[in-house]
């Protein structure tokens, strides 16, 4: 037979009620853990500006890679663009979604097969009343737009490689001479234009991304006209 | 010049484009003085753009209850009384900086639109496109002064 103290029993007790008590309330009570909620992706108007941008940038890589005459001009137009694409990624810096997708695909495949459908519909979005225009619903990227890994001659572009992760959009491929550049620059300035017009009043990121958006649509005109 | 500022940051917007559209005027007259015939020519078509696009904007102005800037008496070429156009290139760079005032005046009246209390669908669809042409007329300017330059990656600013 042990012998304990009057002490030890005391502490014993009094252990053994607090276990007690905590099962108790984990029992009864709901445990709240806070679920990770992924951030809304960042407007599609920008992302796909932005691809647009860096199609045009792997343009002029192929047009000065097979001795166009006009690999001079083209030199300083193809800075212009390589601007545009570092101020686009600038604004999208101010979205947290884009800070989060930006990460090389290699690394972010949870990121890259999330939903669009469900991401869409948590993007806190400003109400259509507010949107001028026929696109009213201000569009989110979709995962067609996103966390791609740079192909083709892009990649070889410095601007073009160094932080992109998006794929260049649907449609024409990469323009390899003066005259399917113009085209695409008509193109890329067309899109600034109707993003611009149709950007939400009152967006968080209104009044950087809309003059940014007019800038480069007025910046692209001039070059296609220099391009035609 | 400086616009008036008033109680409606969009009129406030507009009427720096006016006031631009108004220097453009009178800036062409002096500068088609010291041009060679084809960029003359195309100084002329220019001022005729720019009043058509003043008298539209004065009349919008009017239409929103605001009373359009007037013009001033005189506009010099770097902004200072006193400077005058010399030769060819000095005329050919006061028209380069009317076309980027009005980009600028422009570039402004988008960004006020992005933040206004309501949609103002119009207004930005004209700032828009005043912004497209105006870097299109500076680069026309540009191209004589900086053939190997010709062209700014962000019209307005």
């Amino acid at each position: 037979m042990t012998i304990i103290s009057r002490r030890t029993m005391l502490s014993r007790v009094a252990l053994s009620a607090a276990v007690a008590g905590g099962g108790g309330l984990g029992l009864t009570r709901r445990v709240h853990r806070r679920v990770a909620v992924p951030p809304p992706p960042p407007p599609v108007a920008l992302t796909a500006q932005l691809s647009a941008q860096q199609l045009l940038l792997a343009g002029y890589d192929a047009v000065r890679a097979s001795g166009s005459s006009r690999a001079g001009q083209t030199a300083r137009l193809q800075a212009d663009v390589a601007a545009h694409a570092d101020a686009l990624r600038a604004v999208l810096e101010q979205y947290p979604g884009w800070r989060l997708t930006e990460r090389p695909a290699s690394s972010s495949s949870a990121a890259q097969t999330a939903g669009p459908s469900s991401a869409a519909a948590q993007t806190p979005g400003p109400s259509s009343a507010q949107t001028p225009g026929p696109s009213s619903a201000h569009p989110t990227a979709s995962s067609s737009s996103t966390l791609q890994p740079p192909a083709g001659p892009s990649s070889a572009h410095p601007t073009a490689s160094s932080s992109s992760t998006l794929q260049p959009p649907a449609g024409p491929g990469v323009p390899t001479t003066v005259g399917a550049l113009a085209a695409a620059t008509r193109r890329a300035a067309n899109l600034a234009a109707s993003n611009c017009a149709a950007w939400p009043v009152g967006e968080s990121q209104a009044v950087r991304a809309v003059p940014l958006l007019g800038s480069i649509a007025g910046c692209l005109s001039t070059h296609a006209a220099i391009l035609a | 010049m400086t616009a008036p500022s008033g109680s409606d940051p969009i009129l406030g917007a507009f009427q720096r484009v006016l006031a631009a559209q108004h220097a453009a005027i009178y800036g062409y007259s002096v500068i088609g003085v010291h041009l060679s015939a084809d960029p003359a020519d195309r100084a002329r078509v220019l001022q005729a753009a720019h009043r058509s696009t003043r008298d539209a904007l004065m009349i919008d102005l009017a239409g929103r209850g605001a009373i359009p800037v007037e013009a001033e008496p005189f506009y010099s070429p770097a902004g200072s009384p006193g400077e005058r156009i010399t030769d060819e290139a000095g005329a050919q760079r006061w028209a380069l900086r009317l076309e980027e005032d009005c980009a600028a005046g422009y570039r402004f009246l988008l960004a006020v639109s992005a933040t206004a209390s309501a949609p103002q669908a119009a207004i930005r669809r004209t700032a828009l496109i005043g912004l497209i042409v105006a870097a299109q007329y500076a680069m026309e300017w540009r191209a004589l002064l900086t053939p190997s330059s010709p062209t700014v990656p962000f019209p307005g600013t």
